[in-house]
């Protein structure tokens, strides 16, 4: 369970993931010529017409950000407890797409109404996810943002490619829904809760994919590049994105001890950055995904 | 010559120890209670004192004030269980003072905590506050209540519960949240939260929610939606807790 007054280990703040290190290059995904071009102009129009701006209903005064937190401490609204598995990229450079499909998760669970009170739990398979869940694949955007596979993207391509034709679910999902089209989650490591395979190129996804990939589509997208503004969209339950040092990371909670920001990290562990690091994260760009398209029955996904 | 100095002053140091504290003769256990006492004053000189009226009656606003924080520390004041509202003000030389008011009788605690950075932990202190009885206003006599709710129709038991919302203007309290998430898990009702705009792949309204959308929307959002088999059993304005949700679906 989340206390958001405790305190972070300062040890563990700002910590490198170290499994970066496996990758070629030691590189997460993130490189520093992909982040100059994210930019916070060319993060909102990456998105077209999803793109939105902080929206005054979402602010809470400073002052009222300890109610806010105890309230979402009280009834897991954070971010995190909308968020049903971890995913794990180890060695690829895929962080950007993991970090995209863990706010395109969150925002639909959130939609779903079922909360998940300890969050994503390595090797666990919580039961409620079989009554709506749906696991999208990474892969079915990184391998139209890098054909190379190797060198990572940027946040603005991936969210570009998500907002103009969606996400294919994963092989691997909590439940048996009968999609027509799905691809397997990552090439790196993978889980219990994400499928893992060989590389799968554009040209060889399940023929007539995007009527599948259009069901699963952001449909806005909120950008700020304020922290204070930010502190307000994770602490109104939602899970943001943001690169910063060669990572791409989704933050889902806050810290009202130190302020410090928790995010699911995509190594199958939640992992800390200072408010130093978040601040400076988050006036480069950070965005989160506020709605995503709804089924006609959420337990008939695929239509 | 190092290893002999060193074993001389040890020695040394052993028998200076034992002289002043003899309790070293004993097992060092003993000296864990002195520790343990001595860490505890120093976090009660650290904790802040919180200095109030232990009643009142409801409504009205009690002012607690906050002694012991100096300009530039960490802290936080909060009532719990969490009810009316709670502010911290200063005044003009700067003393934190916490208002708050009530207006549903109860035991209510105020915690001050404070960020002890010696220790790295956090150091409470508390404080109660009984909000006396509601007294009947005067009048005609007791209010009647609200209307019972209509009967339920066994053909037409809640299937779904939808909170419809403008997220533009609206919040959703996390106390809804929190019932939706209760009637998924408990009660095994597909309770759901939809923005006004959401669609579904085709730009449509999902075919789940074509009934449902006119109906909070007639009633003015945000609006809570209870349907069953035969269609919209109950709408309920602006819920705020979970209770509400709760009760919404019978």
């Amino acid at each position: 369970m989340i206390n958001s007054f405790d305190p972070v280990n300062p040890a563990v703040l700002d910590v490198p993931s170290p499994e970066i290190a496996n990758s070629p290059d030691s590189s997460s995904g993130y490189p520093d010529h992909l982040a100059a071009l994210d930019t916070p102009d060319a993060l909102r129009d990456c998105c077209g017409d999803a793109a939105r701006d902080f929206p005054q209903s979402l602010w809470v005064e400073p002052k009222d950000w300890a109610d806010k937190a105890r309230d979402n401490d009280t009834y897991h609204t954070w971010g995190l407890n909308f968020v049903d598995r971890f995913t794990n990229q180890n060695p690829t450079h895929e962080c950007t797409c993991h970090g995209l499909r863990t706010g395109f998760e969150a925002a639909r669970n959130r939609q779903r109404g079922i909360i998940f009170p300890d969050g994503p739990k390595k090797g666990f398979r919580y039961p409620e996810s079989s009554e709506g869940s749906v696991w999208v694949s990474p892969l079915s955007i990184y391998a139209e943002a890098n054909p190379r596979k190797i060198g990572g993207a940027g946040c603005i391509q991936v969210l570009n490619i998500a907002c103009k034709r969606g996400f294919l679910p994963e092989k691997i999902q909590p439940r048996e829904y009968g999609f027509k089209h799905q691809l397997i989650g990552t090439t790196g490591a993978g889980g219990i809760n994400q499928s893992r395979g060989d590389w799968v190129p554009v040209s060889q996804f399940p023929e007539g994919w995007t009527e599948t990939g259009k069901l699963f589509l952001p449909l806005e997208v909120g950008i700020t590049t304020d922290p204070e503004q930010a502190v307000c969209v994770l602490l109104g339950g939602r899970t943001g994105n943001y690169g910063r040092s060669g990572h791409a990371v989704p933050p889902a909670f806050f810290k009202i001890a130190d302020k410090s920001v928790g995010y699911i990290d995509s190594y199958d562990v939640i992992r800390w950055d200072s408010w130093r690091t978040f601040s400076s994260a988050v006036r480069g760009g950070f965005y989160w995904i506020e709605s995503v398209t709804t089924p006609d029955d959420w337990l008939k996904p695929g239509g | 010559m190092f290893r002999k100095s060193l074993l001389a002053v040890s020695l040394t140091a052993v028998f200076f120890a034992s002289a002043i504290f003899p309790a070293w003769s004993q097992p060092p256990i003993a000296v864990a209670p002195l520790l343990a006492a001595a860490e505890h004053d120093r976090q009660q000189a650290v904790a802040i004192k919180i200095i109030g009226p232990n009643s009142a009656p409801v409504g009205s606003a009690v002012i607690l004030k906050l002694e012991g924080v100096k300009l530039g520390d960490t802290f936080d004041f909060f009532i719990a269980p969490s009810a009316g509202q709670c502010f911290v003000l200063f005044d003009k030389d700067g003393s934190p003072f916490a208002v708050i008011t009530i207006d549903a009788a109860g035991v209510y605690t105020g915690i001050a905590v404070r960020y002890d950075a010696e220790s790295k932990s956090i150091v409470r202190s508390v404080h109660s506050v009984t909000i006396g009885p509601v007294k009947p206003p005067p009048g005609p006599g007791p209010d009647p209540g609200p209307d019972p709710p209509p009967p339920v129709d066994p053909d037409n038991k809640a299937l779904a519960a939808t909170f419809v919302y403008e997220k533009d203007e609206h919040v959703v309290p996390a106390a809804v949240l929190s019932g939706l998430n209760k009637l998924n898990r408990e009660r095994k009702i597909i309770a759901t939260l939809l923005d006004d705009d959401t669609t579904d792949g085709g730009g449509n309204i999902p075919e789940q929610y074509k009934l449902i959308v006119p109906a909070a929307r007639a009633a003015g959002l945000p609006a809570l939606v209870v349907t069953g088999a035969k269609g919209v059993i109950r709408v309920v304005k602006s819920p705020t807790t979970e209770a509400q949700v709760l009760e919404a679906a019978p």
